[in-house]
């Protein structure tokens, strides 16, 4: 006749493999998640660096202001329900940043109820601006390729289809680069609208 | 109907056998042009609106026999301001327009229209809408009398 093995035993004695496994089961989970994380921070920015009104922001390797927004009609599209608000933005680049990594950077306007709207091409709109719509190159007087230099302030302007409905003192311009190399990921620059 | 990221109002169907559109007069192309298909064009007259973010919201047939007919792209036929097809969508203004589809009339009867957000196929864990249309009573007599024989599409 067998003696019964007690179970509490078995347990105690592989406690150290057991212990190992629920390490490296709960670190197998965790990767991938953090991996998503990071991935979804890029695709869909959460951090916002809010900038007041007329104030510098340092982003990217550069310093970023707000000029000012204004609101024009449609000039190109017959729509009596949008208007074209028009953003104007200065950077100044640090030595050592160049005009392709502020290239990078995407614009948007968001309101509170965090909804989002892409810039539209000027021309398509009827809007026009003397200032590039890239935030780093653009064409010269001459069509000469002109790029941001590091200490030089930089203008350019970015143009938003957008509800007439809205209120356009709560529209809120925004500047992405979703692949930072010297901001946290998912950063991005939220200035105050204009009282 | 209200999906997570977009609405849509669907106010109707027509059939019709060929289109006429502006051609590319501008590229030494005839003036205008007939867009002939072998089966039916089915234009599908529908208001869609984005509720958060731009993008775009792409529509496809499901027919009776389970078969998808994903509608064609902006440029067949290419009328802008009235093909919904890759129209990018701003929030908060809505557009009008219709989604067009080449398909063969016996699949008219029993289809159903769905939307859903984006341009590629329809995305896992989101919204997919699915509208009659009504035509589940039509007879093939019936598809034949309603398709008219052209819709002119010029502006």
């Amino acid at each position: 006749m067998s003696t019964p093995v007690p179970t509490q035993g078995w347990w105690r004695r592989q406690r150290a493999w057991l212990f190992g496994a629920a390490v490296l089961g709960a670190w197998a989970l965790y990767m991938p998640y953090r991996e998503w994380r990071e991935m979804d921070q890029h695709l869909f920015p959460t951090r916002p660096i809010v900038v007041e009104q007329g104030a510098w922001a340092r982003y990217e390797g550069a310093r970023w202001r707000l000029l000012g927004t204004d609101i024009e009609p449609l000039k190109r599209q017959r729509r009596d329900d949008a208007v074209a608000l028009v953003a104007r933005f200065e950077v100044i680049p640090d030595p050592g940043t160049t005009a392709a990594t502020l290239d990078a950077c995407k614009a948007r306007v968001s309101d509170r109820q965090e909804r989002h709207w892409d810039p539209d091409s000027g021309s398509q709109l009827g809007t026009y601006s003397a200032l590039p719509t890239s935030c780093g190159s653009g064409l010269g007087a001459h069509f000469e390729q002109v790029e941001a230099k590091p200490g030089q302030a930089w203008s350019f302007v970015k143009v938003f289809k957008v509800p007439r409905t809205l209120d356009a003192r709560e529209l809120q311009p925004e500047i992405i680069i979703r692949w930072p190399k010297q901001s946290p990921n998912g950063s991005f620059l939220r200035f105050r609208p204009q009282p | 109907m209200r999906a997570r990221n977009f609405t849509v109002n669907v106010h109707g169907f027509r059939l019709a056998r060929t289109y006429t559109v502006a051609g590319d007069a501008l590229f030494s192309g005839p003036p205008v042009r007939t867009l002939r298909t072998p089966g039916v064009w089915m234009s599908v007259v529908a208001r869609v609106e984005a509720l958060q973010e731009p993008g775009y919201v792409t529509a496809r047939l499901r027919t009776r026999d389970g078969y998808y007919y994903t509608a064609n792209s902006g440029a067949r036929p290419h009328v802008p301001g009235v093909n919904l097809s890759e129209a990018e969508l701003s929030v908060g203004l809505p557009q009008s327009g219709a989604y067009f589809f080449e398909l063969p009339p016996d699949q008219v009867a029993g289809a159903h229209i769905q939307f859903y957000w984006g341009l590629l196929q329809p995305p896992d864990m989101d919204s997919l809408l699915d509208i009659d249309l009504e035509t589940g009573q039509m007879s093939p007599q019936d598809v034949q009398t309603r398709t008219t024989d052209n819709i002119d599409l010029r502006p």
